[in-house]
């Protein structure tokens, strides 16, 4: 199971966009086996500094290890992928 | 003195050179300084106050001349006193010719061996005095002259001297011992190009090189005259295949050359090569540290000076590096960023926007832009974050006045669109009609939301310039003459000069202007053919005349839709262009277009 947080700031067009195809991009690649926790730092300050959040958008994967983060623009999948040490999940 | 005559005759007779013949140590001491024989026979007991060991003591004192002594009371004692001074042989008197020639053979074969122990012990102090020097003198001119002077005090060389060439081949460093003076001429002709003849032929071949000094090779030498009657031995300085350079030294030439002395000087040459290759070696390591130390610099000068705020982390995504630009940005110490778990930046195209979020939690949009780079050795990445908030303002606040300005514009059509309609009641609702049409048209011609827009506007008002033609003949319920016609036509060239001064975004004066043309040239006001008509003009055309044949005017009633779908059929590609008609064909038949 590949456990996930976004963290972004405020609900705007584009963050919505944002999630909108990095639910498309984990769907495809992991057919439901995943979660993704949706952390808007307006809302969750305090979780943003346990996690040391210096700028959003950033992906965390928790799990599987090794912990990974990227910030930045995640509309290409084999760079998200690549970013968070997953290459070629499928295939493995 | 009887007994040293006799020696005298007999060793002549055997073959043997008797120098001087001395009858007290004072005079032996004096003759053993002027003559420098190879060898001194020396009586224990002798006339005046010094023995003979006292005076073996005394020349030893300041020359290396073997002493055999001869002696008649040979007790223990005395032996032991002689046995200090180091002696290469006794003889007991008497003795007889044989005995002494033996003992001095002895001797002279004894003083061979030590001569020759003797020098190679030198030569091998040498060798490692060498080895000591290369390995700490790391500065070419001083490692040379070392060189030098060492192997001309302990191998016993009369003199030496080296050149170490550049990568190029050009003599850069000169080193001499021995030569002193003399070598200054030697430099300058190298110097005009004209090196001595023996450096081309030791630099020609890697072994050690043997010149005999009165071979032509030395004629013309600046220091030849220093070098006659001895010979000179020269090897290439050179290391993994690259020749550093040269030495030479002379030395007298009335000995043989032993083997050993060849491959000595050899070793030493080679140990000299390799220094001077470490060096070089050395010399371009730093160099290229150097190099790469400045350029080091400058890239962290300019990334320093950045007016971005430019952060480099590493491949954990880990900040590495902030510049006070960024320090600025982030609203953080240095500290608290470096180190920080900033993440894998990852841009898909040129830029892309992140939020940054500020110490404080405030909140800044910055573009971010990537760039890979080598830090400190490992690769990393630089990004380079620019603060867009005011640009983000500039661009909404631009937007805004936009959107307000084509408000106002649109306010100011739909007035005018009405001022017109409250004179002609019969064409009330006519132009928002038309309006919707063409814009439907534009629509199915997939025409872009700017040129719809402007689509929109134009029909609106395209009628505007009958507000100068008299409301009666607008009303006229019977065929208009002429003139009449004339008037209504002019409506066309009104509207224009009414719009042309408004500064629309899209041309809607000239689209007023044109919507009664035809693309055969047969409409008004100018008789425009095809394509010099405006693609919205001939849209308009089409929804103009479809909308009016479904509508009741003074002078007829309405033809209805199928009558206007006919006319615009018939007359497609003579009138109308065929495209657009096409569109307007397809709203009506397939995609249920109605009139609101």
């Amino acid at each position: 199971m590949h456990k996930l947080k976004l963290y972004i700031a405020g609900s705007t067009l584009k963050s919505e966009s944002i999630i909108k195809n990095l639910k498309q991009l984990l769907e495809e690649e992991f057919d439901g086996q995943y979660s993704l926790e949706i952390i808007d730092l307006i809302d969750s300050p305090e979780l943003a500094e346990q996690d040391r959040i210096l700028a959003t958008p950033t992906l965390l994967k928790v799990a599987p290890p090794p912990a990974k983060r990227i910030i930045g623009d995640f509309s290409n999948k084999k760079m998200v992928l690549c970013g968070l040490d997953l290459v070629n999940n499928k295939q493995r | 003195m009887i007994v040293a005559k006799d020696i005298k005759r007999t060793l002549i007779n055997t073959g043997y050179q008797i120098t001087s013949i001395a009858s007290s140590g004072k005079e032996a001491i004096r003759k053993a300084k002027t003559d420098n024989p190879d060898l001194i026979l020396m009586d224990i007991v002798l006339p005046g106050k010094m023995n003979g060991i006292e005076t073996a003591e005394q020349i030893h004192g300041s020359s290396n001349i073997p002493i055999v002594y001869l002696t008649a009371h040979a007790d223990d004692d005395t032996l032991k006193r002689a046995r200090i001074t180091k002696p290469y042989g006794y003889i007991t008197k008497p003795f007889s010719d044989r005995q002494l020639h033996s003992v001095i053979e002895i001797a002279i074969h004894k003083i061979k061996i030590d001569k020759k122990n003797a020098h190679l012990s030198s030569v091998l102090r040498a060798i490692r005095d060498v080895n000591q020097l290369i390995i700490k003198e790391k500065n070419r001119g001083k490692l040379l002259k070392g060189v030098c002077k060492k192997l001309t005090k302990s191998f016993g060389y009369l003199n030496t001297w080296i050149v170490a060439m550049d990568k190029s081949g050009k003599p850069s460093v000169y080193a001499q011992a021995g030569i002193d003076k003399g070598f200054a001429s030697v430099v300058a002709f190298v110097k005009r190009g004209k090196p001595p003849k023996c450096w081309k032929k030791v630099l020609s071949k890697s072994g050690v090189v043997v010149i005999q000094a009165e071979s032509t090779i030395c004629a013309g030498c600046p220091l030849s005259y220093k070098n006659s009657e001895r010979r000179i031995l020269g090897a290439r300085l050179e290391s993994n295949k690259q020749v550093y350079g040269l030495i030479t030294t002379s030395t007298l030439d009335n000995s043989p050359i032993a083997e050993d002395e060849l491959s000595l000087f050899k070793e030493v040459a080679d140990d000299v090569g390799l220094a001077l290759h470490s060096i070089t070696m050395e010399e371009e390591r730093k160099q290229a540290l150097r190099r790469l130390e400045e350029s080091e610099a400058r890239l962290r000068n300019i990334i320093r000076k950045n007016a971005d705020g430019i952060i480099i982390v590493d491949e954990n995504g880990i900040v590495r590096f902030v510049n006070p630009a960024a320090k600025h940005l982030f609203n953080r110490k240095a500290n608290e960023i470096l180190g920080a778990p900033f993440g894998f930046p990852v841009v898909a195209g040129e830029a892309t926007e992140i939020n940054i979020i500020r110490q404080n939690r405030e909140k800044i949009v910055a573009e971010m832009r990537i760039v890979d780079i080598e830090w400190q050795d490992k690769s990393a990445h630089l990004a380079s974050l620019r603060d867009i908030t005011a640009r983000r303002q500039t661009e909404k606040a631009l937007e805004q006045s936009l959107e307000k300005s084509q408000r106002i514009l649109q306010q100011t059509v739909k007035s005018l669109s009405s001022a017109l309609e409250k004179r002609d009641p019969y064409t009330a609702g006519h132009s928002w009609r038309v309006a919707q049409l063409a814009c439907a048209i534009a629509k199915e011609l997939h025409m872009t939301d700017e040129q719809i827009t402007g689509i929109h506007m134009a029909a609106a008002i395209h009628d505007i310039g009958k507000i100068y033609v008299p409301s009666d003949i607008l009303s006229k319920p019977s065929k208009l003459n002429e003139f009449e016609f004339g008037m209504v036509k002019s409506h066309c060239q009104i509207g224009y000069e009414i719009l042309e001064n408004i500064e629309f975004p899209w041309p809607v004066a000239k689209t007023v202007l044109q919507h009664h043309e035809r693309i055969n040239g047969s409409g008004y006001p100018q008789g425009l053919k095809g394509r010099r008509l405006l693609r919205e003009a001939r849209i308009l055309g089409v929804a103009d005349v479809v909308e009016a044949m479904c509508s009741i005017r003074p002078y007829r009633p309405a033809p209805g839709i199928d009558k206007a779908l006919d006319e615009i059929t018939n007359n497609k590609n003579i009138l109308y262009d065929p495209q657009i008609v096409d569109a307007c064909l397809r709203l009506f038949k397939e995609k249920g277009f109605k009139f609101e």
